[in-house]
């Protein structure tokens, strides 16, 4: 635990990295991509239950960092403009997926079953991350935010959007939603 | 409720694909190259234009629209030309001939070279 934590202390880019990606160093950028690829692969994995797609999605949340470089602000934490480009490219493949009349991506209808699909070396999935996917998306995207990826209250209403009471709200109301669906689940 | 907090803060994570991070940074570099690409193009066209617009105006007594129905009457005539003789050679010789002499003849250059990477003690 001490040791991962130290680890991800001295591996995090740095200010002098943020400068140089600022700069167009592509190397600066690849360290940038290297330590946050895993993090936002899983995040949109999460959103978009889809491989392929949370790919894509991973591979154009990326490519607009560099695109948009320029706004990178070495005093500020990169990983909440990360996450909020990411959010914003999940979302618009959520939107242009409902729109094409494929099968809505957080649709109630969708298996719980279809978790195993995406995670498929994990091997027993916890109840916990089988009723995940059954929450309401904004109430997920906020639980995922704060749990999974440690951000504050604060950071998340800047990665959504929403002021602080909502992403309170949310996280609170999303712990509910997950408690009603495992008390279903030990009914059962 | 204790429980599920400490479920979600031990979620699962997948290792990244390899692909994602070869693709990102191959797209990066297109974009890096893409604007060189985009002048060396520019400066071909605008060469192309600069040459024959001295064509144009320095061959005497030579319209530019002559110049070109000039080329495509060559060029017919060459396809025409270029079909006949195919057509004729493969009238005189059968197609499968021709193929087994060019694999031969692939063949032959793929063991010479092989040959010249080996060295022979």
């Amino acid at each position: 635990m001490f040791m991962n934590l130290l680890k991800t202390i001295l591996e995090a880019p740095d200010k002098n990295i943020l400068i140089r990606a600022k700069m167009g160093d592509l190397d600066a950028f690849e360290r940038i991509l290297s330590f946050y690829e895993k993090a936002i692969f899983n995040y949109c994995l999460r959103i978009l239950k889809n491989t392929d797609n949370a790919k894509d999605a991973t591979q154009e949340t990326f490519i607009k960092v560099y695109t948009h470089r320029k706004s990178i602000d070495p005093e500020k934490n990169i990983k909440t403009w990360i996450f909020t480009i990411a959010t914003n490219t999940a979302y618009d493949f959520i939107r242009v997926k409902k729109r094409r009349n494929e099968k809505s991506i957080d649709e109630k209808d969708e298996t719980i079953e279809g978790i195993a699909t995406y995670y498929p070396e994990e091997g027993l999935i916890s109840d916990v991350e089988q009723a995940l996917d059954r929450i309401n998306l904004d109430y997920k995207n906020a639980l995922l935010l704060f749990y999974q990826q440690g951000f504050e209250y604060k950071e998340i209403a800047e990665i959504l959007e929403i002021p602080i009471n909502t992403v309170k709200t949310r996280i609170s109301r999303g712990k509910e939603q997950l408690k009603e669906i495992l008390k279903d689940y030990g009914a059962n | 409720m204790e429980q599920i907090e400490k479920h979600l803060k031990n979620l699962s994570l997948i290792e990244t694909p390899v692909s994602i991070h070869q693709s990102v940074m191959r797209k990066i570099n297109y974009k890096r190259v893409q604007p060189v690409l985009l002048t060396a193009l520019c400066l071909l066209v605008f060469n192309f234009v600069l040459i024959v617009w001295r064509i144009n105006t320095k061959l005497v007594e030579a319209e530019f629209i002559d110049m070109i129905n000039d080329f495509f009457e060559v060029l017919s005539f060459n396809s025409l030309f270029v079909s006949t003789v195919l057509n004729s050679f493969f009238e005189i010789v059968s197609l499968q001939l021709t193929l087994s002499v060019f694999v031969s003849l692939t063949g032959a250059i793929y063991v010479g070279r092989k040959m010249s990477i080996y060295k022979f003690a």
